[in-house]
């Protein structure tokens, strides 16, 4: 069967000539295994819930352990949302459509067409009209705000509306004079939810930055207020909160700073409020760090006095304990009034103690020696009260006025040799005396106990370094006004990222914090190559305190 | 289709468009990473803050939305081949648009996910995405090189669906003369043709010969479904085969011998028209469906997403 000709090809299709309507079956095995995808797609998706699925078909990520307990219950975050899209069908609508007997079917039929021919109808109205198409596009997308998860947090988590610089302005409202509020991203900005099963994680840097480095977003997004805090004061001061005994360093309350642009804690952060022109330490309280350090100075337990002799750190780690007279100074510097009389010291304290103690010295040296000597009957302790008696007066001429301005204002002269540090400085020596009636009045002394108020800052995770290395001022200072804190940039020195241009030992080893003794080496490493933690959540707190809950409550209403 | 020169302005089309997705994206999720300032239209600001989700913000949104109308767009491809007679643009602009659109998809749908697979249902979904692309550059692959090849391997290549037909007429070629072939009965009541001349014994002979081979060779091969494993579906074999035979018979039943040779040629060639065939359409039974349950999951993702995160009751 030779095929030369068109004639003798067509010949092999004699017969078939209508073979395109058969279709071929690789074309018939397409359309049934199409029409078997399209059927088993929609009974998948409308049957889903029908036919038992769980909502964990459609969790993107294991739910953290905090909220473990809802799992497999998206309706409590997800607060009126449905994974059944059986039930967005109109189903008892056409139910009770076709159950209705009172009406027709023809009439039934067509009030559903007409239904259907309105609803048409609208949305050809919408489409072809541009300005109900706008505004249909932008419901729309008002809409997509996600805002019913937030609510859903707030449920639970209840006025975890405010931001950290609304807690700081709520916190010390008694000292601005604007309470600046930025009211909370939403939740899920930095809580990422379905992670991980397990706890979930505080949000790093980025997330800050994300707003903190964009000067549009701040401005956009910062309210301040006017507000009249009674303690607000054009310079820095010392204040004890609400009466509390904590003292805090408080920084001059300003208005209308413009928030600054910040891109890490090494690029951009502001310095600390407390290095800012004219800061001061107002403790009340004279004390010359120079003098401490001079090579005169004796040598005390056996060395030469050192930061740490003063400065000891709190139990937990955390801060420094609280400079006390009798636990720091008495030592050297005692309130002897009397250079033969070992530990007859006058009380540190109140000024009217110090008064109604000199006004019962005769007491005072009587118990004194019933106290140091022994074997002393009564004629012999008379006979000593007089005897110091009168070497005091001689001392100390004009009687109690006499002694008052003695023991505050004047003093003794320094005593040297065994007598050293028995002699009585005068009040004024270390505070701020006024004279007055019947006593004269000291200012309290306000040591702050903190000075970081946006953040915590734990001394025990730097015991490798020695302590000038962040007050390097300490050494040199005179006044007791000069701050001797490190500066910002000084901290961010070692708290910054790490530079792996200068990384000499293995980049792959994060250099882990030293809480043991002093280790210059690392301290120097660390200074070089950075990589010290430095997220913005090692020091501040975002959220406002459960206390001050119901004042951030009522700002943001 | 042949992927030739003209492609190339779709090829920078989906570059561009690609391109422009992947800064939108990078200004709004990860703005340092651009080495220019780009400032995002207004419409495509989230309103509210930024939040754990990438397909949920309206640029996640304008995402998903393109990708799934080209999905939709790629599914009426069926219906333009359906209707060519619709004046609604040549088949083979369509044919370019839905392969260069839905390679623009790749790009929309990760950065609409943000490069993560989701829940299972959207795990599903883009498993069914990966097999409906995979399928699709497969076919395309196949459409580079397939039909030259038939060209040069089958200078007679036969209309696709009329090759159950003419294997039918082979067997049927081959069945008649088998008969032929067979020695004729003496009917009783026959009058003997006084024209007729009388087989020959090397006729007989031959007559044997062919029935043998056709009944134990020709026939069985071109009555098989798959005729790829039998001797006479391998050309030298075939065609030695079909030399001995020829041998073996007289001058009388040559042409009928080499038209049976004709015919189991005709059933190798279609034998391999079939799989060269197969070879260039069957990537089709999976894209076809899997393309329509993708459309139907991505439908349902989009609604389930909506009511889960975006409700405002």
């Amino acid at each position: 069967m030779a095929e030369n000709t068109q004639k003798q090809i067509a010949q092999k299709y004699k017969d078939n000539l209508t073979y395109y309507k058969a279709g071929h079956y690789l074309r018939r095995w397409r359309w049934w295994l199409s029409v078997f995808a399209v059927i088993a797609g929609l009974v998948w998706a409308l049957g889903f819930k029908q036919f038992g699925g769980s909502n964990e078909f459609f969790n993107t990520g294991p739910i953290s352990s905090n909220h473990a307990k809802f799992t497999d219950r998206c309706e409590v975050c997800h607060e009126g949302a449905t994974t059944d899209v059986f039930s967005m069908l109109p189903v008892d609508r056409a139910k009770a459509m076709m159950l209705d007997q009172k009406t027709p079917i023809t009439d039934r039929l067509k009030a559903a067409g007409d239904r259907a021919k309105k609803s048409f109808g609208e949305a050809t109205d919408t489409l072809k009209d541009k300005d109900k198409l706008a505004a249909a596009a932008h419901a729309a997308l008002d809409s997509m705000n996600l805002s019913n998860i937030d609510n859903a947090c707030l449920k639970c988590h209840d006025g975890m509306a405010l931001h950290q610089p609304g807690m700081k302005a709520i916190m010390f409202r008694d000292t601005v004079k604007e309470l600046s509020l930025v009211a909370a991203s939403a939740c899920s900005t930095c809580h990422k939810e379905h992670v991980g099963a397990q706890k979930i994680a505080l949000p790093k840097s980025d997330v800050c930055i994300e707003c903190h480095a964009d000067s549009k977003k701040l401005a956009d997004s910062l309210k301040r207020a006017p507000f009249d805090g009674k303690m607000a004061a054009a310079h820095s001061q010392n204040v004890r909160m609400d009466g509390g005994d904590l003292v805090h360093w408080i920084p001059p309350a300003t208005t209308n700073v413009k928030p600054a642009v910040i891109r890490g804690f090494q690029d951009g952060h502001p310095t600390f409020l407390y290095e800012q022109q004219g800061a001061k330490d107002n403790a009340a309280i004279k004390f010359n760090h120079a003098r401490h350090f001079a090579d005169d100075i004796p040598v005390v337990n056996g060395k030469k006095l050192d930061c740490a002799d003063c400065h000891k750190p709190d139990g937990d780690g955390v801060g420094i304990q609280r400079i006390k007279y009798e636990q720091h100074c008495q030592q050297c510097h005692s309130l002897g009034i009397d250079p033969k009389l070992p530990g007859f010291y006058l009380p540190h304290g109140s000024p009217t103690h110090i008064r109604d103690f000199l006004n019962a010295l005769n007491d005072r040296w009587s118990q004194w020696a019933k106290d140091n000597v022994k074997g002393l009957d009564g004629v012999a302790l008379n006979a000593f009260v007089q005897d110091r008696g009168r070497e005091i007066l001689a001392r100390w001429p004009g009687g109690m006025d006499g002694a008052v301005k003695k023991v505050f204002f004047e003093g003794e002269p320094k005593a040297t040799g065994n007598d050293r540090g028995q002699t009585l400085p005068a009040c004024v020596k270390c505070h701020d005396v006024k004279d007055g009636k019947p006593s004269p009045m000291i200012t309290d002394p306000r040591i702050p106990d903190q000075w970081l108020t946006r953040g915590p800052f734990a001394h025990g995770s730097h015991t490798h370094i020695t302590c000038v290395e962040c007050h390097s001022n300490a050494q040199k200072s005179k006044d007791t006004t000069d701050i001797l804190l490190p500066a910002q940039k000084s901290c961010a020195e070692c708290h910054r990222p790490r530079d792996y241009t200068v990384v000499e030992l293995d980049p792959l080893l994060r250099i882990a914090p030293t809480f043991g003794k002093a280790n210059m080496k690392i301290a120097k490493q660390q200074r070089k190559e950075g990589g010290v933690f430095a997220d913005c959540l090692d020091c501040h707190k975002y959220h406002v305190p459960a206390a001050e809950m119901e004042m951030a409550k009522s700002l943001t209403k | 289709m042949v992927l030739n020169r003209s492609h190339i302005p779709w090829f920078i089309f989906t570059l561009l468009a690609t391109a422009g997705a992947v800064i939108l994206y990078l200004a709004r999720f990860h703005p340092a990473s651009l080495p220019f300032a780009f400032e995002l239209p207004g419409i495509l600001k989230d309103a509210g803050p930024s939040r754990n989700t990438y397909g949920g913000t309206r640029i996640g949104l304008l995402f998903g939305t393109l990708a799934f109308l080209i999905f939709l767009f790629a599914a009426a491809l069926g219906v333009r081949k359906k209707k060519r007679l619709w004046r609604i643009g040549r088949v083979e602009l369509w044919l370019k648009a839905h392969v260069w659109f839905t390679v623009l998809t790749i790009p929309l749908v990760l950065l609409h996910s943000g490069f993560a697979m989701g829940s299972p249902h959207t795990s599903t979904i883009m498993w069914t995405y990966f097999i409906v692309m995979g399928t699709g550059f497969f076919g395309i692959a196949m459409q580079q090189f397939i039909p030259a090849l038939l060209k040069e391997r089958l200078p007679r290549e036969v209309v696709f669906e009329q090759i159950p037909h003419i294997r039918k007429r082979a067997v049927e070629t081959a069945e008649a003369l088998l008969a032929d072939c067979k020695p004729a009965e003496a009917k009783p009541d026959a009058k003997p043709d006084p024209k007729a001349v009388p087989p020959t014994a090397a006729d007989i002979e031959s007559g044997e010969a062919i029935r043998d081979f056709i009944e134990s060779d020709a026939l069985p091969y071109l009555k098989l479904k798959r005729g790829g494993k039998h001797r006479l579906a391998k050309q030298r074999m075939g065609d030695e085969a079909f030399r001995l035979l020829k041998l073996g018979v007289s001058p009388t039943w040559l042409s009928r011998v080499e038209e049976l040779q004709a015919c189991c040629d005709e059933r190798r060639r279609t034998d391999l028209q079939t799989t060269l065939q197969h070879w260039l359409h069957g990537w089709l039974l999976i894209h076809v469906p899997i393309s329509l349950l993708l459309i139907i999951l991505t439908l349902w993702h989009a609604i389930v997403a909506v009511r889960l995160f975006v409700v405002n009751p």
